[in-house]
């Protein structure tokens, strides 16, 4: 085409933007004259240079619309809101004769002497002026901008194949920049080298800014159009809306901003045509008549966050449920174990409407996957979240930077892959040292953290690479699924230009593109949204829920274990980690015995020292390892031959009891029975008192403790630590005793376990409360979790004055000690 | 009356001699080093870099049929569609430039796997036979119009 006539059309094309925006302006300012004048102008240039190029009817049209624009600024005439919706008209009608003779060439065969003769009875005063605008006139807010010169002249029009080339090779530079502060770090380069070299890095970081800017632009260049938008479907739909914008300054590359176009008119329209109630129905709500339809743009770590928002009627979670059973993607069953957030995902499905008619403003429901897939495409999240008869809101995730991306280098069997930084949360090691192992949920690996279960994928099986997975696992997140990746090792963080593959592997889903490491290694991307369709398969959403809560109540209680051999031919032995306060090495030179007790000078006190035989003679070697424990008065050292390991122990309900005395039970570890010992049991030896401070009689003892639990272990457990402040436990092992036996003693606190067999922990505060004696009598509720579960722990939780993990010993002396003095 | 001549550049694999136009050959390449690509199609060797680019190395060896136990000595670096692709070849022989009517008719007894991307043939200098191989043919399979290769 003539480039000529490409240059007019452009032009054109932005000018016709301009006036729409003049447009809306001129409504709420009718007497603004700048506004006018831009309007006016805009349309006398177009005019202008159709006559020159040869475009009659184009000419015509906009003549006839300069000629209004004319009485206006003639003060003849008078923006009303029937004469701005007839120039919008005109507008239009502009828009589609430059539409065609972008594709033709050639001006379309419409004609438009209705349009025209429209415009000349307005001109000509041949109307009635139904609305004579009786505004006040306010000190208009464009006056300002006759006094700027027009922004015209200060910038070039560039093409934009070339700008995306200098993007190309600039970040190239920015990638060889860095693998050169690589190697300056690594080797000792003289000044003459390194001060160059330097400025060669600040330069380069300042040319990455400015390239990057040069396609950046503000999102207000789009909005503009959403100002028309909303206007023209408050019109259609009847409703009263309003448009509101926060951070129209915020900047995007201006192909991102291509791409977003569409998928935001979509969600506007759903939002005005579905979201938002009519004004009668939004009164009776008691909302404001107008419904607000919300844009905030904002930047965020390396992305613009795009919230789209309504206030109106929200999505229909029921409606939604029956549209998944009609379209036959889930059962009945099926669908309602779904939460709401995962309910809502389904919105993304294809052809999915919750829309019983479908109207001429958003149409049938093709929409949402389609925005999903363009969001998608530039590299972007969507999400969603929705309140009943409060509203919906959308959050668009787009990163910055198309060109470089940060991405974790991972090894899996010798071999390195990209994976995106930006789509992984956190990284976990799995093994028997680490608080996460790897599980298995209806025959898939799963690993549970913080409560929650994570489906887990090999990178070698989707690979198919044989040998046994690594211990290393990328928590990630991708289309608002939660995964794990398992991987052999991790490597480093590094930043890459993300190269598409060639045709010959574009059809492996799994990888989103190559790219060429500092070292200049190649490495293949991985694309995380490729586990997500797997994932669905993996584990129907619905289960989750039910399995998750099946765990719960299988209540395992895990505790760290300290394994050492008390003897050199001794069985390993065990303590738990928590009353351990140090493990020190002491010169066996430096124990001294006195009156048959061993004793040695550690940090300005004399501790005593035990042997677990119980007898006075030091060990022949010459250093001494020993565990010391402290019961918040004494420390008492205990004398071991070798401190062998940690072990995270899950106990479950049956324990093995054992009648020694110097054990509080035994544990199976890797099919031996450990024995754990009772520390109090040595500080009673040692002290010829017990780990109790205080009296041993059960009714004098006025600061006594009820404990409530129907598991032995745990009666053994806790006990000791509680003692540690001065109180006296009693052990129950049901509601009922606790019960019998608070009918006739009396104590300062309840501790107590949450599930029994017969009536439960929650039973017994409920007992209590409705007690007058009793209901003030603090309750601390034992929980099976750990301490990270407990934000998510049970709504019972709220009838207990403390709720707290079994394991956690300090904690619950905390808690104890304050509840009862605040008693 | 000039001769219209193009130039093909001559190599030998397994034994056979071969041509390819020069038009988009960029590059040869000596003893590579090819990284494995998982999930890959059986006649994709893997990738490679090459001052930057990611090469995707095809396996010519596999796709002509012909004996491919000979480690990797030498690629022929094309370009087709925006892409850099690699043939793993034994080695080049030199280029040549000839004129339509130096280039005769594909014989029908060639190998099958061979007459499929067989555009013609010419005698070499020493009078060995050269098949002219069309990269377009050979390539064909991964263009992005083939809706077979996007990711489903």
């Amino acid at each position: 085409m003539d480039e000529f006539l490409t240059e007019f059309i452009t032009e054109t094309k932005e000018g016709l933007d301009k006036i729409g925006d003049d447009l809306i302006n001129l409504e709420s300012h009718p007497e603004d004259e700048a506004i006018i004048g831009s309007i006016f102008r805009i349309l006398h240039t177009i005019k202008g240079t159709c006559g020159f190029i040869g475009l009659p009817k184009l000419q015509e049209v906009s003549h006839k619309g300069e000629n209004v624009l004319n009485k206006i600024r003639e003060k003849k005439l008078s923006a009303s809101k029937d004469v701005v919706d007839l120039i919008f008209e005109c507008i239009d009608t502009i828009k589609s004769i430059v539409a065609t003779i972008a594709n033709t060439s050639l001006e379309p065969d419409t004609d438009y002497s209705d349009l025209l003769q429209r415009l000349d009875d307005i001109a000509n005063g041949k109307v009635e002026i139904v609305e004579k605008i009786e505004k006040k006139i306010e000190k208009p807010k464009h006056v300002e901008n006759d006094n700027k010169p027009i922004k015209e002249n200060d910038s070039v029009r560039v093409k934009l194949a070339l700008l995306d080339k200098l993007i190309q090779e600039t970040s190239e530079l920015v990638l060889t920049r860095n693998q050169i502060i690589q190697l300056i770090k690594q080797q000792k380069l003289d000044a003459t080298f390194t001060t160059p070299l330097h400025r060669l890095n600040v330069i380069t970081s300042a040319i990455q800014d400015s390239v990057m800017k040069t396609r950046m632009q503000p999102i207000s260049n789009i909005l503009s159009n959403y100002t028309r938008l909303i206007r023209d479907l408050a019109r259609d739909t009847g409703k009263e809306l309003r448009l509101e914008v926060v951070g129209e300054e915020t900047e995007l590359d201006r192909q991102i901003l291509e791409q977003i176009k569409d998928p935001l008119t979509h969600m506007i329209r759903n939002s005005a045509d579905h979201g938002i109630e009519s004004a009668e129905e939004r009164i009776a709500l008691g909302k404001p008549a107008v419904g607000t339809i919300k844009i905030a743009a904002s930047h965020q770590a390396g992305h613009v966050i795009l919230k789209i928002s309504d206030d109106g009627k929200g999505l229909n979670y029921e409606k939604i449920k029956s549209k998944v059973i009609e379209k036959n993607i889930l059962s009945g069953d099926q669908v309602n174990k779904l939460s709401e957030t995962q309910l809502l995902q389904y919105i993304f499905h294809p052809g999915f409407s919750t829309a019983d008619k479908v109207t001429g403003v958003s149409g049938r429901g093709v929409g949402m996957d389609v925005v999903k897939c363009n969001v998608e495409n530039i590299g972007g999240v969507i999400e969603l979240q929705s309140k009943q008869n409060q509203g919906t809101v959308f959050t668009i995730k787009i990163p910055l930077t198309l060109a470089i991306m940060q991405v974790i280098v991972i090894r899996v069997q010798e071999q390195h892959y990209g994976f995106p930084l930006s789509n992984v949360e956190e990284i976990i090691k799995l093994g028997s040292l680490s608080s996460y192992k790897l599980e298995e949920l209806n025959g898939s690996p799963i690993i549970r953290i913080r409560n929650r279960v994570i489906p887990l994928f090999s990178l070698r099986k989707a690979f198919g690479i044989n040998g046994d997975d690594g211990k290393y696992v990328l928590i990630c997140s991708a289309s608002n699924a939660v995964f794990g990746i398992i991987t052999d090792y991790i490597d480093d963080i590094e930043e890459i230009v993300l190269k598409p593959v060639s045709g010959a592997l574009k059809k492996i889903d799994k990888y989103s593109g190559s790219s060429v490491l500092g070292n200049g290694e190649v490495i293949l991307v991985i694309e995380p949204n490729s586990f997500v369709d797997t994932l669905k398969s993996f584990t129907a959403a619905e289960e989750l829920p039910t399995l998750l809560s099946q765990r719960r109540h299988e209540q395992c209680y895990t505790t760290n274990l300290l394994l050492f051999k008390t003897e050199e031919n001794a069985p390993v032995r065990a303590v738990p980690l928590e009353m351990v306060s140090r493990l020190e090495i002491i010169n066996s030179k430096d124990i001294e015995v006195v009156s048959d007790q061993m004793v040695i000078k550690y940090k300005d006190t004399l501790m005593k020292l035990v042997k677990f035989n119980n007898d006075n003679i030091p060990t022949t070697k010459t250093e001494q390892d020993v565990i010391i424990f402290y019961d918040g008065k004494k420390m008492l050292g205990l004398l071991v031959d070798e401190v062998l390991d940690i072990k995270r122990h899950e106990f479950d309900k049956k324990v093995i009891n054992l009648k020694d005395e110097r054990f509080i039970s035994g544990a199976y570890i890797e099919d031996k029975v450990i024995e754990i010992l009772d520390i109090s049991y040595f500080y009673r030896n040692a002290f010829d008192e017990s780990f109790n401070q205080g009296n041993a009689k059960i009714s004098t003892n006025s600061k006594r403790v009820l404990l409530v639990d129907d598991s032995a272990f745990f009666r053994k457990f806790i006990p000791p630590s509680v003692a540690t402040l001065g109180y006296e436990v009693i052990s129950v092992d049901s509601v009922e005793k606790a019960i019998e036996l608070l009918e006739s003693e009396e104590f300062l606190a309840i501790i107590t376990d949450m599930h029994m067999p017969g009536k439960s922990g929650l039973d017994l505060v409920r007992y209590c409360k409705s007690l007058a004696h009793l209901s003030s009598l603090p309750i601390i509720g034992l929980s099976s979790f750990s301490k990270e579960d407990m934000v998510r722990a049970p709504e019972e939780k709220n009838f207990f004055d403390a709720y707290i993990p079994k394991t956690q010993h300090s904690k619950l002396l905390e808690t104890l000690t304050s509840l009862v003095a605040n008693g | 009356m000039a001769k219209v001549q193009k130039q093909y550049l001559t190599f030998e694999l397994d034994g056979q001699r071969f041509a390819f136009e020069t038009t988009n050959v960029k590059d040869l390449l000596n003893k590579p080093n090819i990284v494995k690509v998982s999930l890959a199609d059986a006649d994709v060797l893997g990738i490679l870099n090459l001052r930057g680019n990611v090469i995707t190395c095809l396996d010519l060896k596999k796709k002509l049929n012909a004996s491919s136990d000979k480690p990797i000595s030498m690629m022929i670096i094309s370009e087709y569609e925006e892409f850099l692709y690699g043939f793993n070849i034994d080695r080049v022989l030199s280029v040549v430039n000839l004129s339509d009517s130096d280039i005769q008719n594909v014989p029908s007894n060639l190998n099958p796997e061979i007459a499929r991307y067989a555009t013609g043939i010419f005698y070499y200098m020493d009078n060995s036979l050269v098949t002219i191989l069309s990269q377009d043919l050979l390539f064909e399979q991964y263009s992005s119009k083939n809706v077979a290769n996007l990711a489903v």
